[in-house]
């Protein structure tokens, strides 16, 4: 659906923030976007939705580029920022005027996900919190039927139930024609909704690769003691060290994909991490 | 068959996005409408109270509301892309999916067309309340021509697109600076452009002098330049 090809861009000449991003994103995903702050994860979502130009390459949605920002695209493209002002409306009145733009908007998935996330449809949304503004914007997007959803730092300002509910409406969602790009840097919040991982690093991708295939390459166990040279990359915790490990035929992980050791591991060992892989970033 | 359900969706979306403009300035038309009315109920007792006495006030009323309803006009004109000037509401802007077109030409019927209707409406109301004919002002010699209200219309909303913060202060001082400018290349010209008449330089001889379909040329090529300038500084707008 969404492909960047050899995608580079720089807020100031000569000071590149992204160079060379190659990637694809195609439906039935949901895709992660991980990096550390000020790694270029919300510049790649504004690339990603026309609201920036790359500097050279291009940014395409089915074989257009989304620069051009047609109606066609941009009802296919959703995008909920991590800081947004909504206008002093109702949530209703909102809708009214919003929703006749997106044709395939369904008006009752608006209600039910409101009614899980809490939201009063109501009221004005100048005088919802920060996290129930964020919740009906999700809810809104959702309900658009928009192919592409993009979520920059969608847990940041919810509370910790909000973040449950958050996970089981992503979980529920029929991706059969559609996908979810998720850029977030607090990977232990989101982890397991993701069925595919990006990593930038440095304005590059450095880690590109589906959830399937980590579990099958490598391997997320405690091990007692420091044998440093039993694994790629580990954290030292109560009583020995998590560790990532090579895998090998059959042998299943003893702990659960840990995401946010995977992230750091590749942040600390990225080539060591990718040779795991064969080497190759995608 | 598919070009006519194209045009109907353009101009069904287009009129969604002029509701849409409306419904967000809501509050600044309802206090535009306020002041409107409270005007207007100034205007009535003030006559009642003063007309017999003092007829300056029927004309010095009426010529002083079409000057706030005009340059209301333009102030409003340079508040239609408000959103583009927070990266927060800018996202809402850019990704709704309706062309750069589209929202240039709902922006323009709501700040020209739909504002000018209740505007005159409004010099009308006012005239029938001061009892005044409206062509018979004498002070309506100060206001700006239908032409270049016209043109300043499609500048305040360039402006509006142009400008990221404070966007009518910003025009009219960009206007100021172009003015002198324009003025100085005048001054430079002016030893070719004497009045016949006179023997002096005087624009306004030029002005007077010009034939009808001239101004309505000259007016329509400005307008429709600044209109295009917007449109492309729209199609070309990034979030920042």
């Amino acid at each position: 659906m969404i492909s960047f090809k050899n995608v580079s861009f720089a807020y100031k000449k000569g000071e590149a923030l992204l160079s060379d991003i190659n990637f694809e994103l195609r439906k039935g995903n949901v895709y992660g976007i991980l990096g550390l702050n000020g790694a270029g994860k919300t510049t790649l979502l504004n690339l990603a939705t026309g609201m920036l130009f790359p500097e050279s390459g291009s940014c395409q949605f089915n074989g257009e580029e989304v620069r051009n920002r047609t109606p066609k695209i941009l009802r296919e493209l959703f995008i909920v920022p991590e800081q947004f002002d909504l206008p002093k409306l109702s949530g209703e009145k909102y809708t009214k005027i919003h929703q006749p733009f997106y044709p395939k908007f369904v008006e009752s998935v608006l209600h039910e996900i409101l009614t899980i996330f809490e939201v009063d449809f109501s009221k004005k949304l100048s005088e919802l919190s920060y996290g129930q503004r964020k919740k009906f914007l999700i809810a809104f997007s959702i309900a658009s039927n928009a192919r592409m959803l993009f979520f920059d730092e969608p847990t940041n300002g919810l509370d910790i139930p909000s973040k449950s509910q958050f996970r089981k409406v992503i979980a529920s969602l029929d991706l059969e024609d559609r996908s979810i790009l998720i850029s977030t840097h607090q990977v232990r919040d989101l982890g397991m909704m993701l069925d595919h991982i990006i990593v930038i690093k440095e304005g590059t991708i450095v880690f590109n690769q589906s959830v399937e295939k980590v579990t099958q390459n490598l391997k997320f166990k405690k091990i007692e003691g420091e044998h440093s040279d039993e694994y790629i990359y580990g954290e030292r915790t109560l009583g020995g060290v998590n560790a990532i490990l090579p895998a090998t035929n059959g042998d299943n992980s003893e702990l659960d994909l840990d995401m946010e050791l995977l992230f750091n591991g590749i942040i600390q060992k990225t080539d060591t991490i990718n040779k795991q892989f064969g080497g190759v970033i995608s | 068959m598919s070009t006519i359900v194209e045009q109907n969706s353009f101009i069904k979306q287009t009129a969604l996005l002029v509701l849409k403009y409306i419904v967000l300035k809501k509050r600044m038309i309802y206090g535009g409408l306020a002041v409107m009315i409270g005007f207007l109920i100034i205007s009535i007792l003030l006559t009642k109270f003063f007309t017999t006495e003092n007829q300056i006030f029927g004309p010095l009323l009426f010529s002083t509301s079409a000057i706030l309803i005009t340059y209301g006009g333009y102030a409003f004109s340079s508040t239609m892309f408000n959103e583009l000037n927070s990266s927060g509401s800018a996202t809402q802007f850019l990704t709704l999916p309706a062309s750069a077109l589209q929202k240039l030409i709902a922006a323009w019927f709501v700040s020209f067309v739909a504002y000018t209707a209740v505007g005159v409406a409004a010099i009308y109301i006012l005239s029938k309340i001061i009892d005044t004919n409206v062509i018979s002002v004498p002070i309506t010699a100060s206001l700006p021509s239908l032409y270049t209200y016209i043109v300043m219309h499609s500048i305040f909303l360039f402006g509006a697109v142009y400008f990221k913060t404070n966007n009518f202060l910003a025009t009219v001082v960009a206007m100021l600076f172009v003015f002198i400018a324009l003025s100085l290349t005048f001054l430079v010209l002016s030893s070719f452009m004497l009045d016949v008449k006179t023997g002096y330089f005087n624009p306004s001889y030029y002005i007077n002098e010009t034939k009808h379909w001239v101004k309505i040329l000259i007016t329509t090529i400005i307008s429709l330049t600044f209109l295009s300038l917007t449109y492309l500084r729209l199609k070309n707008r990034q979030i920042a």
